[in-house]
């Protein structure tokens, strides 16, 4: 049973690879203009799961408890594999190995380590794995200290707001697209700090970049505001304009960690 | 007892440095003698009989060729005053005795007959004691002082550990107590709180008497949550600021995330700290990270209660050598430093413990400036080449 789903798994893999859409997303990783990339990346997650291949999950959690009900959470979801659970840094460096997983799930306080230097080592493994980082305390911060070279694809999720597997699971899929996520309790209950780029947002731009930042497609925005995917890409163009971001960044997470470092959480 | 504990497990290189230096020294002294004295004779012609240089020369060489390789070779380091001293009495004898062979030999003295002794032997004879005690003393001298230098450095290890431990201890105290604040006590006050509303809304409504119980337990309830929500958080991070463990800046970020929102805050923190703090390479000890913390949580808490700031200004670098520049800029009133002085003279004190130190003076934004430098290398070098091992 085991063996005929990998065997069949793989099958898709090399289907997947082979899909134009996939290598035209890779060519574009190098050189790609600002707002196309959640539709491109959309497409990568659409292929897979159309191809049926589950999106491969990895979870390293130093708490067996945390870690099982996790696991077993994520198991039924359709769509997603957990292949490889790990209860400490030093082990998960053994499992997992390049190409083995789309996404990582990573306790940000290891036993043995910091989730963190887990996750920039994987990446540099791996340049198309995805991070999301979980920890009991807000260190949303932890996003903007990371290299250049690994901002990608990095998520945070609070283990004490309160999210749902389906949250969960979304922020899995975006996150294994290159995008950045970050927890939705705390993201709406950021408020932009006085004088900094944020605060110039208009309220609709502001309502957006939030949307964003939780990891919804424009699509995702725009189904709901209830307003076009167009006007969505409006808003987002200004905003990122009035933020003013640095030209030869990926715009959506350049705007999600200025979102990060210009709010108060309280 | 201890020192000799130590001298046990010396270096087999201490030994080679021994017998180079004593044997080196006995060399150059009876090198000095064997050109000297061959000289003196020949050009005075002692004897009167036109012996060549060389065959006096020949015969102190000899003398040299026994001695100095026999120093090398006898255990002289490890042996008592009582062996020593017989030993090279015994060197030196067949060194002597040898020379006197040879040069009676090549007819540098006549008849060669054993008895008398020939005059310049004694002279030899002081040359070679001078040079033996000269290396003896050079060579116990250049050991007591690597003994030394080594007893230091083992010094300067156990205090570095056990600073290590103390500090190690600290931090898991602290980080005990916070969580024992942040999770058992907040846990508890819910509980608590939770209890008391329960209370509340089975009050018998019809009651006079209850409206007034209920206000107060109300009122109750709204103090605990306050307390668990802000005095029982602040404590906990006041023992341990929140992402103290991730790194300083890290701790820096999440203190600065917290400052109200209506506060224009700019802060820039310097790659440098990232790169100082490098987990790979053991980054910055945690007794200099929460120091570090203190001092900026002490410069914002100071510019928005004394300063009344609107606006503030944050820097945290790291400079070629090693020191954490921390600077906190303010708009507020000015306070004059003296008011403000109390809460910033222990933090002071103990920058100043890490060879570092604060200052309160007129900053750019119109208030004040508090900068404070931090050495990140500081305190008891531990020598190169040599590890804990633990």
């Amino acid at each position: 049973m085991q063996s005929s789903a990998r065997f069949f798994s793989l099958n898709d893999r090399s289907r997947i690879l082979s899909a134009p859409c996939v290598s035209r997303w890779k060519l574009a990783q190098s050189k790609r203009p600002a707002n196309r990339d959640s539709q491109e990346t959309d497409i990568i997650s659409r292929v897979k799961a159309e191809a049926g291949s589950p999106l491969r999950v990895a979870v390293v959690e130093d708490h067996q408890l945390y870690r099982e009900m996790l696991v077993s959470a994520l198991a039924s979801q359709e769509g997603i594999a957990v292949t490889v659970t790990a209860a400490g840094a030093q082990e998960a460096r053994a499992l997992i190995s390049p190409g083995s997983i789309d996404v990582a799930v990573l306790d940000v306080e290891l036993a043995d380590g910091n989730g963190v230097a887990l996750g920039i080592q994987l990446r540099r493994k791996d340049p198309n794995v995805g991070v999301m980082l979980l920890s009991s305390h807000d260190v949303m911060e932890l996003l903007l200290d990371l290299p250049p070279d690994v901002r990608r694809g990095w998520s945070y999720l609070s283990k004490s707001s309160a999210v749902s597997i389906e949250i969960v699971t979304r922020a899995l899929r975006a996150t294994a697209g290159g995008r950045t996520v970050l927890d939705p309790e705390l993201v709406h209950r950021a408020v932009p700090r006085r004088g900094s780029s944020l605060a110039r947002l208009t309220p609709r731009q502001l309502e957006v970049l939030q949307l964003l930042a939780t990891g919804l497609s424009n699509t995702g925005i725009a189904e709901r505001l209830e307003i076009s995917e167009r006007s969505i890409e409006n808003h987002l163009n200004l905003a990122y304009a009035a933020l003013d971001l640095p030209k030869s960044q990926n715009s959506r997470v350049s705007a999600v960690l200025r979102f990060i470092e210009e709010t108060s959480r309280g | 007892m201890a020192e000799q504990a130590l001298l046990d497990r010396e270096d087999p290189e201490d030994a080679a440095r021994y017998r180079l230096v004593l044997s080196g020294t006995i060399g150059v002294c009876l090198l000095i003698f064997a050109f000297g004295s061959a000289l003196q004779s020949a050009v005075l012609d002692i004897g009167g009989k036109n012996i060549p240089v060389w065959h006096r020369l020949f015969a102190n060489f000899v003398a040299l060729a026994l001695i100095v390789p026999g120093a090398w070779m006898l255990p002289i380091r490890t042996m008592s005053w009582r062996m020593r001293v017989p030993s090279l009495a015994l060197l030196l004898i067949v060194g002597i005795t040898a020379r006197i062979g040879v040069e009676r030999a090549l007819g540098i003295h006549a008849d060669g007959k054993l008895l008398p002794v020939p005059a310049d032997t004694l002279p030899a004879a002081v040359a070679g004691i001078i040079g033996i005690i000269f290396g003896v003393a050079q060579a116990g001298y250049q050991d007591r002082l690597t003994q030394q230098a080594r007893a230091n450095a083992r010094h300067a290890l156990v205090a570095a550990s056990a600073l290590e431990a103390l500090r190690a201890e600290e931090r898991r105290v602290r980080r005990e107590v916070a969580d024992g604040l942040h999770g058992t006590l907040q846990q508890q006050l819910v509980l608590l709180s939770t209890r008391l509303r329960h209370t509340i809304d089975s009050l018998p409504p019809a009651e006079p008497s209850s409206a007034t119980t209920a206000a107060d337990l109300t009122w109750v309830k709204d103090e605990l949550d306050r307390l668990r929500e802000r005095d029982v958080r602040d404590m906990s991070r006041m023992l341990y600021p929140s992402g103290l463990d991730l790194g300083l800046s890290q701790a820096s970020r999440m203190m600065l995330q917290r400052i109200p929102a209506s506060i224009q805050v700019s802060a820039r923190i310097d790659e440098s700290v990232i790169a100082a703090d490098d987990h790979s390479t053991g980054g910055i000890p945690f007794d200099l990270r929460l120091l570090a913390t203190r001092v900026l949580e002490e410069g914002v808490a100071n510019a928005l209660k004394h300063g009344a700031a609107n606006r503030l200004g944050v820097l945290l670098r790291v400079d070629e050598g090693d020191v954490l520049h921390i600077v906190v800029d303010d708009d507020g009133v000015g306070t004059s430093p003296s008011a403000t002085e109390s809460g910033l003279r222990l933090l002071r004190e103990r920058l100043r413990e890490h060879g570092g130190g604060l200052n309160l003076d007129s900053g750019p934004l119109g208030g004040l400036r508090l900068s404070a430098d931090l050495p990140l290398t500081f305190g008891p070098e531990v020598p190169i080449g040599l590890s804990v091992s633990t």
